[in-house]
């Protein structure tokens, strides 16, 4: 696949635009690390580990912040037109997904938190079932997103965008399940509201790992797929 | 999936095929390929239409077989590096390069349907017509008020001195210098700053009421606010006259024009909306000019 911010006259624009490419993998990889344990510490009902993805939230806000004035910096000096432009926006766009999945890691943990630190009986364990498996699907994606962004590869782009019912589908038939253990015992409702939470988070972060394949398709192809209607 | 899958063919085709552009419809007189050119050579409200134009210096050919029309109300960019052609081609469009010795233009271009190469066309009127605005500032050695005055005085555009006058105060209010030199125009032309002098030229130019101003590179020598304010004065004057604008600056394309035409080694490689131009050119070579990969 080819690299698109190679080849200026000016040999340091280059190294500016691959230095954005960098950010957005580093703070991918920073997300992406958030969103495993926060998964691990649920299934593994590891409380500290839940504490330690709340307490590294802010780290993703940084790479934002410093994302975003390393972006408006080099829109202010290099003026970028045609496909470093596309790079820049995609890139700046990217940042911002990356630092929502970075939210919803911090609120699965949370939501963790809740479930397992409370005082009282454990939940279910056939409850957590659906949080093991929409978890496995959430880092999956997003695992295939930052690859589509290392490599600038099309094709896996396309393929992700084609799995993007797999987690909707997923958490439908989990929302099912938790209604009937609800209708079963209603004293299973608190927990099963914290866990449709959790595994809407997950899902969130499947679509922001969908977002991220489209912004790459869109600095590759120079055309805007997002909200496009299904027939 | 359909329109995903739909999707991924469209744009394996758009990115590795060049499309010729679309040909010719059926109210214009003749039809032609139009080569290499991606994009839309032609427009609706068409001012001026070139069709096939080659420009040879002696044996060495510097444009090949270009096809544009500059549409009415419209600034068209021509950019491209140093010897792509695009002052060459400019000139063609108000026949400057008949003053070239050696210099021969094939092909047609039309204003208004009139074929301004017919042996028959007198290039004085033509040359009011289709105006010229160049890289320096060249005001007669003569006041500010007699360098505005000279072109309708000679081409018999005004009855009195009363008329010559108001014809004098709009030309330098349209060109938006009338509060800066109300008061000294009697003093030579010369004595103006650059900017100034530029926006002089201009008045000049439009005070013989031209249909088409032709501006090659415009504000090279001028400073970022004398630029500026020459890039208002031609969004205004857009409203009134057609522009072609030939211009090394790439970001003043974007800012000023509606059109863009990338030229390369004496070729019209691509025309489009500048907006599409600057975010998703069609063509390699415009996106390597533009980017500033361009070898």
């Amino acid at each position: 696949m080819s690299v698109p911010r190679e080849g200026h006259i000016v040999r340091r624009y280059d190294g500016e635009l691959s230095h954005l490419h960098y950010l957005v993998l580093e703070m991918g990889a920073l997300a992406l690390t958030q969103v495993k344990d926060a998964r691990d510490a649920l299934c593994d009902r590891d409380l500290t580990l839940a504490q330690r993805v709340i307490a590294r939230e802010k780290d993703v806000d940084a790479c934002e912040l410093r994302a975003d004035s390393e972006i408006v910096q080099l829109i202010a000096l290099r003026t970028p037109v045609g496909s470093d432009l596309r790079l820049v926006f995609a890139v700046s766009k990217s940042i911002t997904d990356l630092e929502r999945v970075g939210d919803e890691a911090a609120r699965i943990a949370n939501l963790g938190l809740q479930l397992l630190g409370s005082e009282g009986a454990d939940p279910n364990p056939v409850l957590l079932h659906d949080i093991a498996s929409m978890g496995a699907l959430a880092v999956g994606q997003l695992e295939n997103a930052l690859r589509v962004v290392d490599r600038w590869d099309r094709n896996l782009a396309e393929d992700l965008l084609e799995a993007h019912e797999e987690l909707d589908f997923e958490f439908q038939a989990a929302f099912r399940r938790l209604v009937t253990f609800i209708m079963q015992d209603p004293r299973n409702i608190g927990f099963a509201v914290n866990i449709v939470l959790i595994i809407k988070a997950f899902e969130r972060i499947g679509e922001h790992a969908q977002n991220l394949a489209e912004y790459v398709l869109y600095q590759i192809a120079g055309r805007d797929i997002r909200h496009r209607v299904e027939p | 999936m359909n329109s995903l899958l739909e999707l991924k063919t469209a744009m394996r085709d758009e990115r590795t095929e060049v499309k010729p552009a679309k040909r010719l419809g059926t109210n214009v007189s003749f039809d032609r390929d139009y080569g290499d050119t991606v994009g839309e050579v032609t427009a609706s409200n068409a001012r001026m239409v070139c069709r096939d134009v080659n420009v040879f210096y002696g044996p060495k050919q510097a444009i090949h077989g270009v096809n544009l029309d500059i549409g009415r109300n419209e600034v068209i960019a021509l950019i491209g590096p140093s010897g792509c052609g695009k002052s060459t081609f400019i000139r063609c469009l108000n026949r400057m390069n008949d003053t070239i010795v050696g210099c021969r233009v094939t092909g047609s271009i039309q204003l208004d349907g009139q074929d301004i190469y017919d042996p028959q066309m007198d290039v004085v009127p033509l040359r009011a017509q289709i105006g010229m605005v160049f890289q320096k500032p060249n005001p007669f050695p003569k006041s500010i008020y007699e360098n505005v005055a000279y072109g309708p005085r000679i081409h018999g555009l005004t009855q009195n001195k009363a008329e010559l006058e108001e014809v004098v105060e709009n030309s330098l209010r349209r060109a938006g210098l009338w509060d800066e030199v109300k008061d000294s125009l009697d003093q030579p032309g010369t004595s103006l700053s650059g900017g100034q002098q530029q926006r002089l030229c201009i008045a000049r130019t439009i005070a013989v009421n031209p249909e088409v101003i032709l501006m090659d590179e415009p504000c090279s020598a001028l400073d970022p606010i004398a630029t500026a304010r020459i890039e208002q004065l031609i969004d205004e004057l857009r409203m009134q006259f057609t522009i072609a604008i030939v211009t090394h600056s790439m970001q003043q394309a974007a800012r000023v024009s509606q059109r863009t035409a990338y030229f390369h080694l004496g070729k019209l490689i691509e025309v489009g909306e500048t907006a599409q131009v600057f975010t998703n050119p069609r063509h390699q070579l415009t996106e390597d000019y533009i980017t500033g990969r361009f070898g």
